[in-house]
Formats: C-alpha cells, structure tokens, sequence
C-alpha cells in the first residue's frame, strides 16, 4: 500500500517499508501533523485485528507531535519531524525524531493534570503519560528522539 | 470551521460539521463559536456527534469557549462519540460540563413542552 501525501503541500513525504512500519517525514505545522495523522490511519487501519484501534495511537501521537510544533521549534520557523512506527503484536511503537530545542532539563515533561480550575492546555503530557507506555527520550547530536508504544485494544472499560 | 446552528426552544443547538477538532483547526473553531453564540440564548449545546478526534488543542478550545460566553450563558456538550469522549474523562474535563448522551437527553424539557 502506498500513502499519497497531498501534492499541493510536499512538505509530506511518505515511505512504506512494509505493511507493520511506516515511515514519515513532515514540517511541524498543525496540518501536516494532521496529515501525517491521516496517513497512519490509512496505512494501518486494514491490518488491524479484531477489536483493535488505532485511536489510542492517534491520540498520543497527535499530543508529541503537537508539542514538537509549538515547543521544539519557533512558530514562524517549524522545521522537520521524522517519525517511524513499527506495529508487532498489539501494539504500535513509535520514534520521533526532531532538531528542535531540547526538553526542558532534557528530561520527559511529568504527567500531570493542569491544576488550574478550567484549564485551557496542559493535557497533552498529561494524555501521552495516561495512554503510552515505554516512553524514553534523549537529546543526541542535536537531535531530539522520544521513543513510545501504544496498544492497539483499548482495555480500559468505556 | 463548519459549525451548524439552529435555536431550538430555549438554547442554541450548534453542531460541528467536521470530524475534527486538532490543532489545525481550534483557533478558528473558537473564534466560530464565538460568533454564532454571541448574543445568543442563554443555553448553548454543542453538539459533537461527528467529531471523531479531538486533540488537547480542541479541548482546550472547548473550555476557552465555555469561557468567553457572556456571564450569563452557559455551554453544555451532547453526543459524544467515544474517543471523544474519553479525552474528556481522562482529563477530567468531564466533571467541568454538563455533558447529554444524545440531542434528545439535551433537548427533553424542550420537546416535554412541546406535547
């Protein structure tokens, strides 16, 4: 299967290797993210098994990659997000690879919910912490590399 | 931003007309619902039966909606879909709005009314 990025925004570029990993390459903005979001739905959305989901992954992928756009690089100047995702036995694991500024004390932000009475941000971590597990992160050679994986069978009761 | 509204009894019914609400799109979701809800009823219901992704961009963008009503408008949800809804109750946000299962739980003591 091959992933067509739209030919009117060619910041998207994207690599089938074979059908349990992706690879992607994007500008940081809200609507590559999106796209690149599209992609891996339509690229893994036929393998999935009975009862599996890929809305988990969505959702965390969509919080890194967010915080990568309005954190790792300034706003008038986003620059490249590579991302490789490998699907094998339930779950999907992911990198993410960015040359923005580094984590602030080169650590995983915490997790935690905004304290503020009605909050208007501060969910993402706090979303990537509550949904992904074997999250690690390092910055090597000015590059930023968050490595993740996601079930794909949400088991939490609804 | 395609946001349906119509008055419906004593509330504004607006509905979003996408699948959704992410970062590409919240600044400008918030501005229109800024503007339909603007001198509107005093209930306003978002509907968000076919959104079928929202980010910590949208839910922030729900919350800020709920707060540049006027002081004496309030903002309720209904027809949550299911990762919809879970955003909303692992962040706990589902504690902050009053929110309806379907158009018909938000809108029952309008139809009661009606008969």
């Amino acid at each position: 299967m091959t992933c067509i990025a739209d030919p009117a925004r060619p910041g998207l570029a994207c690599e089938t290797e074979t059908g349990s990993s992706l690879k992607l390459g994007f500008w940081a903005t809200g609507t590559e993210v999106r796209l690149a979001l599209l992609c891996i739905r339509r690229h893994y959305a036929a393998g999935l098994g009975p009862g599996e989901t890929l809305d988990i992954a969505e959702t965390v992928l969509a919080e890194v990659l967010n915080n990568i756009c309005e954190h790792a690089y300034p706003a008038a100047a986003p620059g490249r997000i590579d991302l490789r995702l490998l699907s094998c036995c339930g779950r999907l694991g992911a990198e993410v690879r960015d040359t923005g500024r580094a984590m602030p004390g080169n650590r995983l932000p915490a997790g935690q919910l905004p304290q503020a009475d009605r909050p208007e941000g501060g969910f993402g971590w706090f979303l990537i912490h509550a949904l992904a597990d074997g999250l690690s992160y390092r910055h090597y050679a000015g590059t930023n590399i968050l490595r993740l994986t996601v079930p794909l069978r949400d088991t939490e009761a609804a | 931003m395609e946001l349906l509204s119509e008055i419906r009894a004593d509330a504004l019914h607006v509905t979003v007309g996408e699948a959704r609400i992410d970062s590409a799109v919240a600044i400008r979701f918030k501005e229109r619902m800024r503007e339909v809800a603007i001198g509107g009823p005093s209930r306003v219901v978002l509907d968000l039966g076919q959104v079928t992704f929202l980010d910590s961009s949208g839910l922030g963008a729900v919350v800020a909606v709920m707060k540049l009503l006027a002081p004496g408008q309030r903002l309720e949800l209904c027809c949550l879909t299911p990762t919809v809804a879970k955003v909303f109750r692992l962040t706990r946000m589902d504690r902050v709005f009053t929110i309806h299962d379907d158009a018909g739980a938000a809108f029952a003591v309008a139809s009661d009314c009606r008969e």
